[in-house]
């Protein structure tokens, strides 16, 4: 579903990714780890164009987003995305934050719109915070929102970017649940994370980068029970992998 | 083919110009003349009970213009500017009991005299003057650039005021000479007759006046340098004026009929205060030239501000192309100049450059909304630039990862949050407009100051009206800061927590 293909990136003078290679199978949860700085967000950003590739190509249902014929808005409707710092609209509700997009770029109609929210903010646990604002949530209730909102456009993948880091530790139980019944159900999911334990138990694929390349990649038991790459060994000896 | 169109098309001009110029010659057409005065100099020239511009100088124009078929288009402005206003051709004559002198006749064209005038020192009763050579080192209030300014400048070719430590004050208008005089600012007030004569007649029980008679003078219409034509048509039309008795009417009504509204008087202060506010405000129609400038205040202010909004938001989102390229643009270089000239200058050199180079002392309100909106632009810019500025990038990469367009985004998700960040400083803004307003009275529009001014001229009170324009000003800030406050309060219901 997205193939990757020599991707570099540059930040003015420095390579940040240098020569990514992967292919991601519809349906599959694909979980990125690796020390901060290793190019895993970058890399990330660059599949919907946040980050504008230096180099190569991002291929997505046969569609190169790197083309500067491919309109890059229609894209990103087909791709969601979660961000570490939520990025909910402050100054619209709950349930305007998720039907924005349906209505105005889908043109959905408005009741059809909030019927549809409704479900999602339930599928999640907010329903009931519908009609408050963002500033009077907590910080994982925030963060579900922010996925009901990404779902809104029926996406056919989303990205999250490390979409647990911000929160107090005794909210990210609730949100990764969330992550997991969306693998569950065949979403197909790129997750940037430093939860192993998330990795673990939900991940089909497991990607491990460091220094702007993919250094190993396998199922989570082949990562995680037998790394062979000295650099993952370090890196799996430093984090907690419960 | 092209030279015969050409041809044609001379041959259409010329026709044209001769019919116009025998239309204009018939009564049906009336050819259009500025005027222009300075309403400031009565009985010659003031603002009637009516806000208008009327007196002697006014109904000899008219009377003229009615003779000699011409419309008589009046122009008030600042006396110091109209010789110059008529080298630029914003104004075909002037009527302001301008006096011939050979240096104003190196700039200007004088019609035949009209009236003969000779210098008046005015003083308080109190302090008896005898002569002009006792003012030496005085103090003494003066209308800029008038005969009786030339009088008692101490100058090489001044024969009587000698002492350099003589102080001259100059005003603009008769009527704050005599103000200051009776406040004590100065000793004495040198002035042309007639208004002299105007100002004791409103002040008999404190103020006197002694003619001059060695400086008889004589008031003139001036025209523009070489305007033969009108001059030639001026001095005709005055002539027949002068022989139909139309002159002498109008002498007799203006300068000998002269009344001068009765003021009370009470020993009990409080009582004074009352009969003072009715004279000031009431029988002198103060009231009403304060409701009209009041109008036109508000009127020039909105207008202002709604132009400051569009042009504000176009500027900051032209300026902004610069943080999305990261690099200078077009819109982003043309946005700076205009935010920099517009802050870097007065807004009232901004103000006289639009009405006298830009207008050519026509539409002065459109004028005058143009360069407050054009200037509120540069500032309301900045201040919703900084909105944008404040609000979070995260924000941004909200919006774009759901399929939002950039200028979508900007719609939807940015811009309403910017407006709630820029909003204080958005009403400051407002705020200092209403009241930098108040310059506009310097291209003869009649706003909220101007009115006082107005009252000042024709009451010499400058404490009433001033106050009450005080008062008037402050109670509109107050009300637009409650506005603002209730619609700040509405926006930040998103805040609650």
């Amino acid at each position: 579903m997205i193939y990757v293909k020599n991707l570099h990136k540059y930040f003015g003078g420095l390579e940040v990714l240098k020569g990514i290679d992967y292919h991601v199978k519809p349906g599959t949860c694909v979980v990125v780890i690796g020390p901060s700085g290793s190019g895993k967000s970058t890399f990330l950003r660059c599949l919907n164009r946040l980050e504008k590739p230096t180099k190569g190509s991002v291929v997505i249902d046969g569609v190169d987003i790197m083309d500067p014929k491919t309109d890059i808005n229609q894209m990103r409707q087909k791709i969601g995305m979660v961000f570490q710092q939520f990025n909910l609209f402050p100054h619209k509700t709950v349930l305007e934050n998720v039907t924005l997009a349906p209505i105005k770029l889908k043109r959905m109609e408005k009741g059809a719109a909030q019927q549809f929210a409704m479900d999602l903010l339930n599928r999640v646990g907010v329903g009931d915070k519908a009609n408050n604002y963002p500033g009077q949530l907590s910080g994982g209730q925030k963060q579900r929102v922010a996925i009901a909102r990404s779902l809104a456009m029926n996406p056919e993948a989303l990205l999250f970017d490390e979409p647990t880091s911000a929160l107090d530790p005794e909210m990210v139980g609730e949100v990764l649940d969330v992550m997991k019944k969306l693998a569950k159900d065949g979403m197909t999911m790129v997750v940037v994370t430093h939860e192993m334990g998330f990795a673990k138990e939900v991940a089909d694929r497991v990607v491990f980068m460091d220094g702007g390349h993919i250094i190993e990649e396998g199922t989570p038991e082949e990562i995680f029970q037998s790394p062979k790459n000295d650099r993952l060994k370090t890196f799996l000896g430093k984090v907690s992998t419960k | 083919m092209k030279r015969k169109t050409r041809l044609i098309c001379i041959f259409a001009l010329l026709i044209c110009f001769i019919i116009g110029g025998c239309a204009s010659q018939t009564d049906e057409e009336k050819k259009i003349i500025k005027v222009g005065t300075n309403a400031e100099f009565p009985p010659f020239e003031y603002i009637n009970d009516e806000g208008e511009v009327d007196g002697f100088d006014m109904a000899i124009m008219r009377a003229i213009g009615e003779e000699m078929g011409y419309e008589i288009d009046i122009v008030n402005m600042e006396f110091k500017s109209l010789a110059a206003s008529l080298k630029t051709g914003a104004l075909d004559a002037v009527a302001a009991g301008m006096t011939v002198t050979e240096e104003r006749k190196q700039t200007v064209d004088f019609s035949n005299s009209y009236y003969g005038a000779v210098q008046s020192i005015v003083f308080k009763k109190d302090r008896a003057v005898n002569s002009l050579a006792e003012l030496n080192g005085k103090k003494i209030a003066v209308q800029e650039g008038t005969t009786g300014d030339i009088l008692v400048t101490p100058a090489e070719d001044n024969e009587v005021i000698t002492d350099s430590s003589t102080e001259v004050k100059r005003f603009k208008k008769g009527a704050d000479a005599i103000v200051e005089l009776k406040n004590g600012g100065v000793d004495a007030v040198v002035i042309d007759s007639s208004p002299a004569h105007s100002f004791v007649a409103a002040n008999q029980e404190d103020l006197t006046y002694l003619d001059l008679s060695d400086t008889e003078e004589f008031y003139a219409i001036a025209v523009g340098k070489g305007n033969q034509e009108l001059l030639d048509d001026i001095n005709e039309g005055l002539e027949r004026i002068q022989n139909n008795g139309v002159f002498d009417q109008i002498v007799d009504q203006y300068i000998n009929g002269n009344t001068v509204n009765v003021r009370q008087t009470s020993n009990n202060p409080i009582m004074q205060i009352i009969y003072d506010c009715k004279y000031v405000f009431i029988d002198t129609n103060g009231y009403q030239l304060l409701l009209q400038g009041l109008g036109v205040t508000i009127g020039i202010s909105f207008a202002a501000v709604c132009l400051g909004i569009i042009l504000g938001f176009v500027i900051a989102l032209m300026k902004l192309t610069e943080t999305r390229k990261k690099r200078k643009t077009v819109l982003s270089v043309i946005a700076n100049i205009y935010i920099n000239i517009l802050r870097g200058t007065p807004v009232m050199v901004q103000l006289l450059i639009m009405y006298m180079i830009v207008f050519r002392s026509n539409m002065a309100y459109l004028a005058a909304i143009l360069t407050f909106g054009i200037n509120s632009g540069a500032y309301v810019a900045e201040n919703i630039r900084a909105g944008i500025m404040a609000v979070d990038n995260g924000q941004m990469e909200g919006g774009r990862s759901l399929g939002f367009t950039y200028a979508q985004t900007m719609r939807y998700i940015i811009l309403p949050q910017a407006i709630k960040n820029a909003f204080p400083a958005l009403g400051n803004e407002f705020i200092t407009l209403l009241k930098e307003t108040s310059i506009v009275g310097y291209v003869a529009i009649q706003d909220l100051t101007k009115a006082a001014d107005f009252i000042i001229s024709r009451t010499y009170e400058a404490f009433y009206p001033l106050i009450a324009i005080a008062i008037i000003y402050f109670i509109l800030v107050w009300g637009l800061t409650q506005l603002l406050a209730v619609v700040e309060r509405r926006m930040r219901q998103s805040d609650l927590r």
